[in-house]
């Protein structure tokens, strides 16, 4: 029955994800074949439009996955549609677990398709070999830290999802249904979130010396700080 | 045989109690009237037997156990507004009650989709209320059921095809099973009651034999009804 409700929560948001998917991936196939043709104005233009739309759209897709959870979400929770939803024979939990597995799966393939969508894009061995200056040379280092980076935002978009969750239950507890006040206590449930995390952070570096020594920029290079913080998104 | 039971049943939203103290007992192979005015109870007392709702107090049984997930198996509902998802069409909403329900004959909604002038590929949020309404009664008509549930299956219906509908439900119910009817059109649906069951302010005033009700009050059940009702606060 997971398998069932997963499969039509991830038909409904991929509906239009999809094509936000081929966008980012055809303007960054653009960008890239019109890339170092430097005598042409139209094909600089395009090649700078296509470059500006990647980036653009591959915002617009997370902001994309994430609002069509928290519709699907709501509608099929709290809608009308929950009539249909709480009468299915499936447990309360299977329908949480269903929802929650969507998030992470939408979250998990969008990230891959913008990271390739930017490798098409940006990807070329000078670019490559320039970031492995940052890292002394070391290849894995490169390789390990662009990947924090890809799961830092990837848990990100899925803690965002996740207070979004949060703020439509708590708010329908309250009795409220009017979106502003849905969006309002999602906000500071991720806030809350945040602020916990950071709490727990500080009491730890403060016992913890060699801990507060990771948090110190001035002697921390950037993937490593990376690396930490798609640690901490973790927690 | 009891199919559903509701014992010492109260539930309130807030500071409004709409369900006292309600004790009931559904028996199997019956078409029930759950009968009262607007804002009775009706459809909280419904809701209660589908788990759309818990009771503050007592509890709900069907065929002796807590309502769970094998118990929804057994109990179609019908509510009283559209529940469908707006971005299926209508095949694609028989295949998923086809997929979630082992019990839904999908070769006889297809059939009732045809009698009832549906298309199959028509997109949900392209039909009118109306024929979303009777796409929810193939849906749950053609689910081989121990207890169906409709809820005002006939409001804002004309009344030619309330008379189809109430067709359609005695010639597609399980046998055995029960059906509890939801409504305040009573002179519509009172010639196809086994039982009935008045409600008022949240209290169960009457149940019984709808044609041992007719001989002892000689009178219709609507003027019984009627009657009850006019007298009561």
């Amino acid at each position: 029955m997971l398998g069932k409700l997963l499969k039509y929560d991830l038909r409904y948001i991929y509906k239009q994800l999809l094509i936000f998917y081929g966008i980012v991936v055809v303007l960054a196939v653009v960008g890239r074949l019109t890339d170092g043709i430097s005598d042409n104005f139209l094909v600089i233009f395009i090649h700078e439009f296509c470059q500006g739309a990647t980036l653009g759209f591959s915002v617009g897709l997370l902001i994309n996955a994430t609002m069509r959870s928290w519709e699907r979400f709501k509608k099929n929770l709290y809608g009308d549609e929950s009539y249909l939803t709480h009468t299915l024979p499936i447990r309360r939990s299977t329908i949480w677990t269903a929802k929650f597995l969507a998030s992470i799966i939408t979250a998990a393939i969008s990230i891959v398709v913008i990271t390739i969508a930017l490798l098409i894009l940006f990807g070329s061995p000078e670019y490559f070999d320039a970031i492995a200056v940052q890292n002394h040379g070391d290849i894995t280092s490169t390789f390990i830290m662009f990947t924090s980076l890809g799961l830092t935002i990837m848990l990100q978009v899925i803690y965002i999802i996740q207070s979004g969750f949060m703020g439509i239950i708590l708010g329908h507890r309250v009795q409220s249904r009017r979106n502003f006040w849905l969006v309002l206590i999602g906000f500071l449930v991720y806030i809350t979130g945040g602020i916990f995390l950071m709490l727990g952070i500080l009491i730890w570096s403060t016992f913890d010396p060699q801990f507060s020594a990771l948090l110190n920029s001035a002697t921390q290079t950037m993937p490593e700080i990376i690396k930490l913080l798609s640690g901490i998104n973790m927690l | 045989m009891v199919l559903l039971e509701y014992r010492n049943v109260s539930k309130s939203f807030g500071k409004a109690q709409v369900l006292r103290d309600i004790n009931l007992k559904i028996p199997s192979g019956k078409i029930i009237g759950l009968l009262g005015k607007n804002g009775t109870g009706k459809s909280t007392l419904i809701k209660l037997a589908n788990d759309l709702l818990t009771p503050n107090s007592g509890e709900v049984l069907f065929m002796n156990q807590p309502i769970d997930a094998a118990s929804k198996l057994q109990i179609a509902y019908l509510s009283e507004r559209t529940y469908l998802d707006k971005a299926m069409d209508v095949q694609q909403t028989l295949n998923f009650f086809a997929e979630f329900y082992d019990n839904f004959d999908i070769q006889k909604a297809t059939k009732l989709v045809g009698d009832l002038d549906l298309k199959l590929d028509t997109q949900i949020a392209k039909m009118s209320k109306g024929m979303q309404e009777k796409l929810q009664l193939i849906l749950v008509m053609s689910r081989k059921a121990k207890l169906y549930l409709l809820d005002e299956p006939l409001g804002g219906v004309d009344p030619a095809t309330r008379d189809y509908i109430l067709d359609t439900i005695l010639s597609n119910f399980e046998e055995g099973a029960s059906v509890i009817i939801s409504t305040h059109l009573i002179a519509d649906i009172e010639r196809i009651l086994d039982e009935v069951i008045f409600i008022n302010n949240g209290e169960v005033v009457l149940q019984a034999d709808a044609d041992k009700l007719r001989t002892r009050k000689h009178a219709s059940i609507d003027e019984i009804f009627r009657k009850e009702f006019k007298n009561a606060r």
